[in-house]
Formats: structure tokens, C-alpha cells, sequence
């Protein structure tokens, strides 16, 4: 299958410096200074984009902003990507009710009342819209913000009974250091793991608050399943909250 | 296991176990999803491949738009599920389903599969048995859909002539809407298989193989295709569509990454450049071109309907587009700075394209293509695609000029004819290209070479000649490979693997003994022959000989210009003694212009005279004929040298 030769990326550090300033290709070129202006969306990934990938939400996002009649703002250079950032990745089939994506304009910022009824119908099935606000242009980067992140995870036709599943999570809430390797590395998932509840038994239902930070590092809810040796893949898990640590 | 119902929920317990699993899901922007029992002809538009290549096939795309645009009809994709997904959805007994309401196929009226090339036919069975449908035409009924077939391969139906129920031969647009309407019809009277495909076969373009029988000489050449029922048409005309209705541009729009992952404007059907190796070049004649107007407001309504942020503007050569530049001069107006990338592929190799290119593109990734297909002016003339030396190395300087980086060039080896020298010159022409790029962009500089083996194809000038032997292909390979194939050259050589150019030849040439060739191959674990990874010569190898066949009488052997092939019996409206002839000038080295300038009298318009006739003079690129331009005379010819 032919790799990517195209896909929406994060506007590096650079780019934010020169957002609004005016920028130099490497033609030589001086682009005419373009207003920009910078929205967050919050929105829910359900249905058949649960099986989109993180790299392919981003096309589909970079699709329903043009759908809209919004013009999504790029980089400069040999390969300008759009500037659009994604707060946290989300694993292939997961769904997600509180998803945040920033994106960057280009030109008079468009009427905001109507922006969203136009988004909304130029969203695919599973892309629902929730709310769009603006943003300060400088303000810090989506993801240096994501503090934790918690999940409803449901397990299906699960032979583990709920009693010796709580005695699970009440093993490994006691320990202090979980050993584990991913990717050939070694690393320690406790401190990623803020929070395990076992929310019901029928069906049994487990919510889980990881720790999802650019400094801290991210617990995947697969590891965590797995420390609970529970098949990752007989389970359902959809994203129900992000909290953002204070910008 | 067979309603959506079961099937849908089927899918979500396995889904995380497959590679991929947005194959299976649908639910893309613009896919539409009918109530089932709203329409009165349900049709399965089939590729008989994985998600990520039939996407793109624009056939599907304008049937599956002008069959849901119909109140009373309904049209759901199927692709192949891959070898992960095949094995889950046999262990679960989940049959192959559409992806709109996951409906199993054989639920459908209509099973449409689009067959472009050869290396589909076991995917073709492969498709039939996920869906749980007998194999073999004559052994399915009117209670499953009826299984119809086109697409460019299927000008040589013969092979697969054993599992389709009918072929559209030629330009479907109109062909597969007059089906559907003869199927409900027929649905209702309560029509058997038979009966309906007596009923089918009086239609333009459709060919119905069990009409038919084909008789053999002792030497394995065909004697005759013979009618063997009275509806049966002899030849079998091509569907031609007059003139090409609007295009279209609601396309369904992936939400995983395709190979083709944009939407398709095809800006003009058909080609005038007459190239000898060129199955394309001959069937879809003749020319047709859209409007600029068409074409820009096409393009506005696509970018607005999907949100692509790339446009292709399809077509076999687009520099012989008559109004390229006020196209091109329009769309950059209209579409600079809105962070659109508009391809025009297929240009001609002149400093004009360069130009074309520059007035399109927001930026210049990507790099630009040609096609020389052979490195010495000699084999040029041969295949009747001249071109000086020199404009090829002043093109590449354009380019590198104007910014880009990356050349790609597209040789062929194999040709009629063809030494060790011709091939040994794609090293030396490379090699300069790349030198030009130096001159520009130092290191930065790259040329991507792709070099494919030439099949002598059906209904082309070149059907009489023997392909090149294996041991030919491997030495000529071998050279490309010890002079280009290094690291860090600034040069990158791509091939086809000889085995898979042999298989594609064996099937693009064959009669209808290769039908228990291809079930047998299926049998021994052939599918997905397009994937290097899957294709398994030694089932075709041993498929051939229990059935008293080779390779070589198909792919090798030298032919009698009387030779009577197997694909004779259908008519694409360009004459035999035209090829024939342009094939004895290949030969002596004499090359044609382009047919826009001169008639060389291919066949065209005495064969669609009454269509022609009904429509002006302009809406096709033949240009106006006198009577001695049917003579075939010589003088019609330019001299090689000029």
C-alpha cells in the first residue's frame, strides 16, 4: 500500500512564531501578511470513524473545513501542511465523546453563529460537532495542555466474573511500580494510572482516568487491560472526558 | 447469517482483529443509503479487489451516481476483504456484504463487477465465492443476482467467459441503466436466467458468452466464435457514448487513505496519438472532449461537494486537450491560493506542459511525469511515439528549472525489435536527465524510473507479435538494474516482475480454455495476483499444463497476419487490416500524426455513420475526411525523420 505522501501534521514552534508576521518561503518569496484567526472544536468520534486512524482524522478534518467553505490555513515551504492540531491522539477503535481539535484560518474571521450549522453538515457520519469557540492566536499548544484522559471501557461477553475483576484493579491500585514493556522499551504504568472504577457488572464496565501529558507521558488503556489480564480486543472503549491542566 | 442486522453486528466483535478495519465500515461522506425496499432494482457495483484500490475507479464512481440518482433504484459497494478479514468472515460464516446496509451481495438484482485488467480474474471467482454464488454462469438462477461485467479488459472477454452472465462491452454509462430497467421488468414477469438473457442479448454492446462457441484448429488457433442462438450478435459493437454527459462530483469520500485518494474529472475520452503497444489508445476512440466551462464548473462543484484538496483531470493524453490553455489559464484563476492541487497527468513531453503545470500547482511536491517509453528516437518511431533526443533532455531542464525536483520517466521494455542497445540507452538518458537536475538542485535532484515490460494487447497494432522471451526480460532487466539500480545514484529504478508481466500477457491474450485454467488456479490458492506478495506462478504453471496448455502459445509464438484471434468476434470500430496495417509501417519504421490532423481511416466513422451523423461535426476530433483519405495510401504517411 503506498505510504502517506500527504497528511495533516502539527505546525511546528516556527510556524506559530510567524504566524501572523509575515513568512519567507524558501523561494525566497515574501508572503503578504494573511489575518488568521484560530478556533477549538470540541467534537465526538463515533460509528465508522472510530476506524480512522489519528493521521486519517486529521484529512477528514482538513475535508469538513473545506465542505464548510472555511479556508483551513497551511504552512509555507515545499511541503505546507495544515495548521490544525489534535489534543490527543485516539487509538484505532476507540470512540470518543469529548475529542478537541484547534485549527487555524486564513482571512476575515468567518460569522461564528453560523459556523457551526455549516460544519455540522459537512460532517461525515460518527463526526459530531459539539461547540467551536475562539482562541487566542498565541495561546499555548493543544497538547501541552492535556492533563488526563478517562475512558468507559466495556467488556464484552467477558468470562471474568466482576468480584475477581475488582480484585484486579485492587492489586494494581496497590502497587506502586508496574513493570511493563512496550516497544521494545521498558516503562512504569502506574504513575500514568490515576483512577480505575469498576462502574457495572452487567455489562461489565470499567471506567478508567490515565494520564495523558506531553510531559508526563500517556497510559494507554490497552496496557492497563492487559495488566488486568483482560483481551483488549473482545472490549469496547470510548474517550468520555479530557482535562486540561490550567494554560 | 444473512441479514444487515446480523452482518452489522458480526462486524463489530471482529473489527479490531483486522488490519484495517475502515475498509469494512462505510458511512463516508456522500455514500448513500437507501431504504431497501423503497427501489425496485437493488445493483452491487463490484471491484473485485481491497477498498483501497476500487475507490478510486471512476467507472463504479459515475454508476454508482447515475443508478442512486434513480427514485426506483438503489446502487451499494463491495470490494474484497483482505486474506485477515477473509478468514474472520468465513470462521463467523459473515458473507460478503455491501457497505452502505450491509446486505449480502447475492441479495442484490445486479452484481456489476468493473474488470480493468487481467491480474483481477481470480478475484473475480474469489468475489463469487465470499458471496456464496455458484462460480459458473450456468449454474446460477434467477433467484441470485445476475452477474454482469466491463471495464478494458473485458474487450477480451473470452477468459472469463465461463462465470459471467454478460459482458457491456465498451462505454457503460447508458448500457448499465437500460439493464437495470430490463431487470426489474423482467423481476416482475417472473423471467427465467435463460429466458432473460435471451431477452439481454439483443442489446447494444452486451455479449452474452453462452450464445456463443469457439472452435479450434490443430494448432490451438482459434478457427471460429460461432452464434449458437439466434439472438446472438456477430460482431459484438462496442457501447459508445455520443457525446459525455456532465461528470460527476459528489464523490464518496474516503475516511482512510486510498490510492487515488481525490476526486477524478475526466476532462476528455478517447486518444489520436496512435501509439502501437496501446490497448486504451484504440478501444476508447474516438475523441470526446468536455468544455472548458463543463470542466472548471465541474471542478468548483467537486471541491464544494467533498472537500478533496485534489483534483485530477483525467484523460489518455491531456496536452492534446483543445483548449488546454484556457483550461489551465481558468482553473489557476479561479483556484490559486485555496490550497488545491489540480493534476493534469498524461502530458506530452514539451516545455509547453511545464508551463501547464506551473500556472496549476500551489506547490511542487509531487515532481513531474512522462512518458518516453523508449530511450532511442529508432524504437520511438517503431511504436509511433517520435521525439528528438534533444527535446527530452530541454524538457528536463525545464522542469528541474522551474523547481521541481523529481522527474519520473516511464520506459518499456520488450518492444518489437528492441536490442540491448535500446535498452542500454534508458541507462544513458536517465543518467542525463539526472545531470540536468545537478545542474540545478546539486544533490536535491532525483529521477524515479519505472520500466514495465511490453504485453502485446488485443486490438492493437502490436496483437501479432511475440512477447519477449523470459530469458530476454531477465537480461534486459539485469542491465537496468547493474546500472541504475545503486543507492545514493540520485536515481531510483522501478520494474515489474517478469512472472507477473507473463501471467498478465497469458490472461489479456486467452480464449475460453483459460475459464478451467483460472478456476483451477483459484482452486490451488490464487487470488490478489496484483499483490506480489499473493500471486503464486507455480498454481497458474501447473493450472495450464493439467489442462494441456502453455504459456507459450498465448505469449510467445509467432503469429500469421491471418490469424484469427480470440477476440475478433468483438468489435471496438477500429478495423483489423488498420492495425495490420499501421503494424507492416511499424516495422519499416514509418510513423502516423496524430489522427486530429490526418484520417488514416481506423474504421470509426463508417462503423458509427448514423450516430456521427446525428451530431455536429465538432463532437469528435476526427477531423472532416475526404475520399481518398479511406484509400490507406501511403502518402498518408510522414516520412520517420521528421
Amino acid at each position: 500500500m503506498s505510504p502517506f505522501d500527504h497528511h495533516g501534521g502539527t505546525p511546528k514552534k516556527s510556524n506559530d512564531a510567524s504566524i501572523s508576521d509575515g513568512a519567507v518561503s524558501e523561494c525566497g518569496v515574501v508572503h503578504v501578511e494573511i489575518p488568521y484567526s484560530r478556533y477549538r472544536i470540541q467534537f465526538g468520534k463515533e460509528g465508522p470513524l472510530r476506524y480512522c486512524s489519528h493521521l486519517d482524522l486529521m484529512r477528514v478534518w482538513e475535508r469538513v473545513l473545506r465542505r464548510a467553505g472555511l479556508l483551513l490555513a497551511y504552512s509555507h515551504g515545499f511541503n505546507p501542511r495544515p495548521k490544525m492540531q489534535i489534543a490527543a491522539g485516539l487509538p484505532l477503535g476507540y470512540g470518543s465523546t469529548c475529542e478537541v481539535v484547534d485549527v487555524w484560518l486564513e482571512g476575515d474571521p468567518p460569522e461564528q453563529t453560523s459556523m457551526l450549522s455549516k460544519l455540522r453538515a459537512a460532517a461525515p457520519e460518527g463526526l459530531s460537532i459539539e461547540s467551536i469557540q475562539s482562541v487566542e492566536l498565541r495561546s499555548p499548544a493543544l497538547q501541552s495542555l492535556a492533563g488526563l484522559a478517562s475512558y468507559l471501557v466495556v467488556l464484552e461477553n467477558s468470562k471474568v466474573a466482576p468480584d475477581v475483576l475488582q480484585e484486579r484493579i485492587r492489586a494494581i491500585l496497590s502497587q506502586t511500580h508496574i513493570e511493563r514493556e512496550r516497544r521494545d522499551k521498558c516503562y512504569d504504568l502506574r504513575p500514568l494510572i490515576h483512577e480505575i472504577v469498576l462502574i457495572s457488572g452487567e455489562p461489565l464496565t470499567l471506567r478508567m482516568d490515565l494520564v495523558i501529558s506531553q510531559r508526563r507521558g500517556t497510559g494507554r488503556p490497552d496496557e492497563v487491560l492487559e495488566a488486568l489480564e483482560v483481551d483488549a480486543l473482545s472490549t469496547r472503549v470510548t474517550r468520555v472526558a479530557l482535562t486540561f491542566e490550567k494554560s | 447469517m444473512n441479514t444487515p442486522e446480523q452482518i452489522g453486528q458480526a462486524l463489530e466483535k471482529i473489527l479490531l482483529r483486522v488490519e484495517r478495519p475502515g475498509r469494512y465500515v462505510g458511512g463516508e461522506f456522500n455514500s448513500v443509503s437507501k431504504e431497501w425496499n423503497s427501489v425496485q432494482v437493488r445493483v452491487a457495483l463490484a471491484f473485485p479487489d481491497i477498498y483501497e484500490i476500487g475507490m478510486p475507479n471512476l467507472g463504479l464512481a459515475i454508476f454508482y451516481d447515475l443508478i442512486n440518482r434513480r427514485s426506483d433504484m438503489l446502487a451499494e459497494r463491495v470490494y474484497l476483504p483482505w486474506t485477515d478479514m477473509e478468514a474472520i468472515m468465513k470462521q463467523e460464516a459473515i458473507p460478503l456484504f455491501s457497505l452502505e446496509t450491509k446486505h449480502p451481495v447475492a441479495g442484490f438484482d445486479l452484481l456489476a463487477l468493473s474488470v480493468p485488467y487481467e491480474q483481477l480474474y481470480t478475484n473475480v471467482l474469489q468475489l463469487l465465492h465470499l458471496a456464496g454464488l455458484p462460480l459458473f454462469s450456468t449454474a446460477r438462477d434467477e433467484t441470485m443476482p445476475l452477474v454482469i461485467a466491463g471495464g478494458h479488459a473485458t474487450y477480451n472477454p473470452e477468459p472469463l467467459a465461463d462465470f459471467i452472465d454478460l459482458f457491456v462491452i465498451g462505454e457503460g454509462e447508458d448500457a448499465i441503466i437500460e439493464i437495470a430497467e430490463a431487470v426489474g421488468e423482467m423481476k416482475r414477469a417472473d423471467l427465467s436466467r435463460t429466458e432473460q438473457l435471451i431477452h439481454l442479448a439483443r442489446f447494444a454492446g452486451v455479449y452474452v458468452p453462452r450464445f456463443y462457441e469457439a472452435d479450434y484448429r490443430e494448432d490451438g488457433t482459434i478457427a471460429a466464435v460461432r452464434p449458437v442462438h439466434e439472438v446472438a450478435q456477430l460482431p459484438v459493437l462496442k457501447r459508445v457514448v455520443p457525446v459525455l454527459s456532465a461528470p460527476p462530483t459528489r464523490f464518496i469520500v474516503p475516511n482512510i487513505d486510498t490510492v487515488h485518494n481525490r476526486a477524478p474529472i475526466e476532462i476528455m475520452r478517447g486518444c489520436t496519438r496512435g501509439c502501437r503497444f496501446c490497448h486504451a489508445g484504440i478501444v476508447a476512440r474516438p475523441v470526446r472532449e468536455r468544455s472548458v466551462g463543463e470542466i472548471v464548473d465541474a471542478v468548483e462543484d467537486a471541491v464544494a461537494q467533498t472537500g478533496f484538496e485534489e483534483v485530477a483531470l483525467l484523460s489518455l493524453s491531456s496536452s492534446d486537450y483543445t483548449d488546454v490553455l484556457s483550461l489551465v489559464r481558468l482553473l489557476g484563476e479561479r483556484f490559486t491560493g485555496r490550497h488545491l492541487s489540480i493534476n493534469l497527468p498524461s502530458l506530452r513531453i514539451e516545455t509547453a506542459s511545464v508551463e501547464l503545470m506551473e500556472s496549476l500547482r500551489d506547490n511542487k511536491r509531487g515532481g513531474f511525469t512522462f512518458a518516453p517509453e523508449a530511450a532511442t528516437e529508432r524504437m520511438r518511431n517503431i511504436i509511433n511515439k517520435a521525439m528528438p533526443h534533444q527535446q527530452v533532455l530541454d524538457v528536463a531542464h525545464a522542469v528541474y528549472s522551474r523547481g521541481w525536483r523529481t522527474i519520473k520517466l516511464y520506459f518499456m521494455i520488450g518492444h518489437p525489435s528492441e536490442t540491448l542497445e535500446d535498452v542500454k540507452a534508458i541507462v544513458d538518458l536517465s543518467t542525463a536527465v539526472l545531470a540536468e537536475g545537478r545542474k540545478i538542485h546539486g544533490k536535491k535532484a532525483t529521477v524515479n524510473i519505472g520500466v514495465s515490460t511490453f504485453i502485446p494487447k488485443p486490438h492493437t497494432p502490436f496483437q501479432w507479435v511475440p512477447m519477449d522471451g523470459m530469458e530476454q526480460i531477465e537480461s534486459k532487466q539485469t542491465l537496468l538494474k547493474r546500472e541504475l539500480g545503486g543507492k545514493g545514484k540520485g536515481i531510483r529504478l522501478r520494474w515489474n516482475d517478469p512472472e507477473e508481466t507473463l501471467l498478465e500477457a497469458l490472461l489479456s491474450r486467452g480464449d475460453r480454455r483459460l475459464g478451467p485454467v483460472i478456476h483451477r488456479a483459484w482452486q490451488l490458492g490464487s487470488k490478489f495476483d496484483a499483490w506480489h506478495e499473493l500471486r503464486r506462478h507455480e498454481a497458474w504453471v501447473q493450472a495450464l499444463s493439467e489442462q494441456g496448455l502453455d504459456f507459450h502459445h498465448y505469449t510467445h509464438r509467432p503469429r500469421h497476419m491471418d490469424e484469427i484471434f480470440p477476440w475478433d468476434h468483438i468489435d471496438v470500430v477500429v478495423k483489423k487490416e488498420f492495425l495490420a496495417e499501421d503494424y507492416l509501417m511499424s516495422q519499416r519504421g514509418e510513423t502516423r500524426v496524430d489522427c486530429r490532423e490526418r484520417c488514416f481511416a481506423c474504421g470509426i466513422l463508417p462503423k458509427l455513420a448514423a450516430m456521427r451523423s446525428e451530431l455536429p461535426p465538432e463532437a469528435w476530433k476526427c477531423p472532416p475526411v475526404s475520399s481518398r483519405a479511406h484509400s490507406g495510401q501511403s502518402d498518408k504517411v510522414s516520412p520517420a525523420s521528421a
